[in-house]
This record gives C-alpha cells, structure tokens and sequence, in this order.
C-alpha cells in the first residue's frame, strides 16, 4: 500500500509542476482559424476527400462546413491540435444560442460533450442555428428517441 | 518492490526532462501542457484501479499455478524463455484489445492523446481488470513458470515499452528496428493514418508482427497523425477513462437492433455497425486507397521526370 501511495504521490507531484506551467503559459496558443480553406483543410485530415463550404467562428477557434453531401462538418481547436468531426444526428443532443452569438453544441458522446461557435452575423447565425435543429430533430426521431440524452 | 517503485520515479522524471529538452528546441517532441496533466491525471486513476485490483490479475496467475502441468526451474534460461512467450502474450492480448470493441474500450484510453511523448505513456486504462484479458496471463502459469518470473518479465515488457513513446529517436540501427520494437514502429502504432491503423501490436520483439502480417512501416511521406479516428474533445480524465464505455451502452439501447447486432456493437471491431453507417479500419483503408494510389502515381511520375531531365 506505501508502493501505491508513493506512486500516486509522484504523480501528482508531477501534475502540480504541470499546472504551475500551465497557468504560467495560459495564452500562448495563438493559433487561429483566418481563412475557410483552412478549415476545409483541417477537416481533410481525418476526411481527405470531403467537399464544402467553411463559415469560421468569430474567435477563429472553430468552424461549421457546409458539406457538398448535405452533412455538416466541426472543426474546433482542442489544446494544441484541430479536431474534426461530422455531425451525426444521433449525437447532437442541443443547440443553445446566446444573444452574443455564442452558439453551444451538446453531444450526446461522452468524449466530445460540446462545441462552441461564435457566429456573431444574425443572418449566419439564424441560417445555422435552422440547420443544426434540423438535424437534432432528425435524430430525436431516430432510434434513440425516448433515451434520455447525454 | 522498491526498485520498482525507484524505476517507476526515474521514469516518471524523464518525462520533465524530455518536455524541457523539447521546450529548448534540442530534440523534436511536442508537449501540451493540458494534454500531458491529463495523462497525469488519467495515471493517478489507473495506478488506483491496479493498486487495489491488480489481486484480479496475480490472483489468477497464483490459482494457475497451483494447477501447473510442470515444474519449470527458476533459472535464467527459464526466465528468458518466460520474457519471450510473456511478449508473445503481450501481442495477442495487444491485438484483441484493437480488434474487439469491449476490449478497445479498456485499451482505447492509451491511444486518445493526439500528441505522442514520453508522457503518453501515463495515460493507461483504469478497467484493464475488468475486460476479462488478464486471463490471458494465466497460460504461463498454469504451463510452470514461476509466477514472480512471469511477473517479472510483465514489468520488464512494460518498462521496456517506455522509451519508445518518443518522437525524439528518429531510427535505430537497420539490426535493431528489424529485431526489437523501436520509436518509428510504436508512432505508426499510435497513428489513426489508414494504413498505420492496427499495426504494430509488438511489446518488445517485433518478430510477433512480422510473423502474425501486422507489421508496417513509418514512411516519411506520411508523418503519422496521432489519436484515434474520432479524436475526442475534452482533456477531462474520467471522459477519457470511459467514453467509449458509455458509446457501446448507447449503441446496445438501441431499440431497433437485434440482439446478434447488439453482439457485433460489442465485440466486433471498433467501427463496425449493423447499417454500415460507421468505419472500420478495414473500410478506412479502402476509403484511403485511391488516394494513397493517385500520390503514389503521381511520386512514380517525378521520379520518371526527375531522371529523364
């Protein structure tokens, strides 16, 4: 038991330099979205032969793609990298608009549980949120209609 | 015990070094902060799960044998040949634990970091002793080797397997990374590139993935992109733990499906679903193999060009 007690103290130890880092570099990720092809580009990585139309959060941290299939695309930065994923409408769970434009996506994935785009345009804004509820819609309809969602 | 637990520390503590030596731009590894805590974090709840259920594990490896066949001597020779068959143990149970979603829902954890350093390797399963796997270190046992040889070529295996989560080490010598598992061989096991998926499998000795036909090769025109096929969105440690957990008991509720369906959601592979609505690795690297075709066409056409000029 004093082997396990050690082994977790080190690890904390470990974690606790890693926060003083982490607070210390809080802000130095400047990486931003500031073109839709690069965002097509980071939702080619995991889908190379996916065609469309990016409309970029105002934050640069994150876009909607218009897929030419009719599906919608995420990106969004996660810590240092670019994660993509297609929306599936069984694991949009809830569209949450805010008046500044913020719009929260929940999943109903316990690894991805939201995403958040800031679409500050009312027009944009409106056209999306309509697209996003469409597809929820869909899947509340689907086989998991009833389940009570993440 | 207490030269484990000093291995353990003195592992631990390259991890800093490697992050310090990469944050100077002296060697190539690349380290998020928040990335690399959650691995911490994800560590602290598996060395718990293993601290307080590992009896699971040594328990049936004890039962075994006292049910031995043989008498095996406790001798070097024994253990050398207890260090190989354990590695041969290590990539079938590797193996499984990619190809049957119940299994890849332990052993998934290991491989959502989408950075690759030395701190990944902290980021372990906390249901490794539920998954029902360990039984696959009963055999050794119940075959006659001492169960502290075969615990000892367990930790051996596993400390090995250290060093090779690194971006750091480009290639060793032609010898090595044909004979041993090395740096290049573990980035393209940790690569979501269709054709690194499900390559690999190797704890020590790569002889197991030559044999079995899942060996592949690191390429330079395709630096591996490292996570899963559906990386995740949080750097929260439980969410990490057991998400894919929580996706299979979705799929199971899933009111239309028959039970042989729901069987396929659970140990088929990752990636299989009952309408073909998913990818599995097998249809990724189809999906991916018009592509790989056309610029390995198109590589073909400028080395042509390349020696007429």
């Amino acid at each position: 038991m004093g082997a396990l007690a050690v082994s977790i103290l080190a690890n904390v130890l470990l974690g606790a330099v890693l926060l003083a880092m982490l607070y210390r570099k809080r802000g130095e990720d400047s990486a931003r979205l500031t073109d839709p092809a690069q965002a097509l580009a980071c939702y080619r990585a995991t889908s190379p032969s996916a065609q469309g139309s990016a409309t970029l959060s105002s934050d640069g941290l994150g876009a909607l793609i218009d897929l030419a299939d009719g599906g919608i695309g995420l990106v969004e930065r996660r810590g240092r990298r670019w994660n993509a994923r297609r929306l599936d409408p069984l694991d949009l769970a809830g569209v949450d608009a805010r008046e500044d434009g913020v719009v929260t996506l929940r999943f109903a994935d316990f690894g991805w549980p939201r995403a958040r785009v800031a679409l500050p345009d009312a027009a944009t804004r409106t056209r999306w949120i309509e697209r996003l509820e469409g597809l929820r819609r869909e899947g509340a309809a689907g086989p998991h209609a009833g389940m009570r969602r993440a | 015990m207490k030269l484990a637990l000093l291995v353990q520390l003195l592992l631990l503590l390259a991890i800093p070094v490697e992050a310090a030596f990469a944050s100077a731009g002296r060697i190539k590894a690349e380290y998020d902060l928040r990335d690399t805590l959650a691995n911490v974090c994800v560590s602290v709840g598996s060395i718990f799960f293993w601290g307080t259920l590992g009896w699971m594990y040594f328990g049936g490896v004890l039962y075994a044998y006292r049910h031995r066949w043989y008498d095996i001597p406790f001798a070097w020779w024994s253990f050398a040949l207890a260090f190989v068959l354990e590695d041969c143990r290590y990539y079938w149970w590797h193996r499984i634990s990619h190809r049957s979603r119940w299994f890849w829902a332990s052993h998934v954890v290991h491989h959502s970091s989408q950075h690759f350093n030395l701190s990944t390797n902290l980021r372990q399963s906390w249901t490794s002793q539920f998954s029902g796997l360990t039984l696959l270190s009963v055999p050794l046992a119940f075959i006659g080797f001492n169960p502290a040889l075969v615990a000892l070529a367990f930790t051996l295996n596993l400390i090995y397997q250290f060093w090779i989560h690194t971006e750091s080490v480009d290639r060793m010598p032609r010898w090595f990374e044909w004979l041993l598992n090395t740096p290049s061989h573990h980035r393209v096991h940790h690569a979501s590139n269709p054709r690194y998926l499900d390559s690999n499998y190797a704890g020590v000795f790569m002889l197991w993935d030559r044999m079995f036909g899942s060996f592949v090769a690191e390429r330079a025109d395709d630096p591996p992109r490292y996570g899963i096929v559906k990386n995740l969105g949080t750097f929260n440690p439980v969410r990490i733990a057991l998400h894919e957990y929580y996706a299979i008991w979705r799929d199971l509720l899933r009111r239309e499906l028959s039970w042989l369906q729901r069987l396929g959601y659970f140990f088929g592979p990752p990636g299989w679903s009952h309408d073909g609505s998913r990818a599995t690795t097998a249809d990724l690297r189809a999906a991916a193999a018009p592509i790989y075709a056309r610029s390995a066409a198109s590589e073909r056409l400028e080395s042509a060009l390349s020696a007429t000029e």
